[in-house]
């Protein structure tokens, strides 16, 4: 499994760093900066969850996570919009996923963020298995794909 | 495995949910035939492993990094990708 992320810039098995993508993004014409993470929470459908366990396809998703940086900015009319996402078993508070976007005013920045992080829950190939304080697990049950993500 | 049977073989990759349905990451087919449409496979995979029937009728398919319709045939040495519904974020 050591070079399944061999060429992926976007999917990391290492914590996520918010202060590389904003050192990453700035640029001097940006008067807006949105941020969005997820986080593992402790509960999920009543069970007290203990870890999450992040897997994906990974040539399909770094695909997808790099056109969805350029969806973003181009129906948003964002200057720029990073996305990371996190794969392996994360704890409670953990950082799965972080959304940097950057543009001259902060409506732009703001729905770009939005449309990154709805993108990334509706069309890329990353499942999440929940591992429960009983012992026991499950895989969360998302949106399927469909032809419409054939680029 | 004689030269025949790996003729008639195919690996199909699990993800998410089918890794565990399917008993691993990876899952060998015998087919009749080769070329073989997507749906075809699907339906013998099923036929194999009931228990993942349902969630293959949820599953997108895809070859490298596209994904493909169940009408598309596979060739030998193609590599079929199942993606249950996917719950990134």
């Amino acid at each position: 499994m050591a070079d399944e992320l061999a060429g992926c810039s976007h999917l990391t098995r290492a914590p996520l760093d918010l202060a590389v993508l904003l050192e990453l993004s700035q640029g001097p014409e940006d008067g807006a900066l949105a941020v969005f993470g997820g986080t593992v929470r402790r509960h999920n459908d009543g069970k007290q969850v203990r870890a999450i366990d992040y897997s994906a396809y990974a040539p399909f998703a770094e695909r997808r996570l790099q056109e969805i940086e350029a969806e973003a900015v181009a129906r948003c009319g964002a200057r720029i919009c990073l996305v990371r996402h996190r794969l392996g078993e994360l704890s409670i508070g953990d950082l799965s996923v972080l959304v940097v976007a950057r543009s001259e005013h902060r409506a732009e920045a703001f729905a770009a963020a939005r449309h990154a992080i709805e993108a990334v829950k509706h069309s890329v190939p990353i499942w999440k298995r929940e591992e429960y304080s009983d012992g026991t697990h499950a895989y969360v049950m998302g949106c399927e794909l469909h032809e419409e993500h054939h680029g | 495995m004689t030269e025949s049977q790996s003729d008639s073989t195919m690996v199909v990759e699990c993800c998410g949910v089918l890794e565990e349905l399917c008993g691993g990451p990876e899952y060998r087919l015998r087919l009749p035939h080769i070329p073989i449409s997507v749906a075809e496979l699907i339906e013998r995979l099923a036929a194999e492993q009931p228990a993942a029937r349902d969630m293959l009728d949820r599953t997108a398919c895809a070859v490298g990094d596209h994904i493909v319709s169940r009408e598309r045939l596979l060739q030998r040495g193609e590599r079929l990708v199942l993606l249950p519904p996917v719950s990134g974020g």
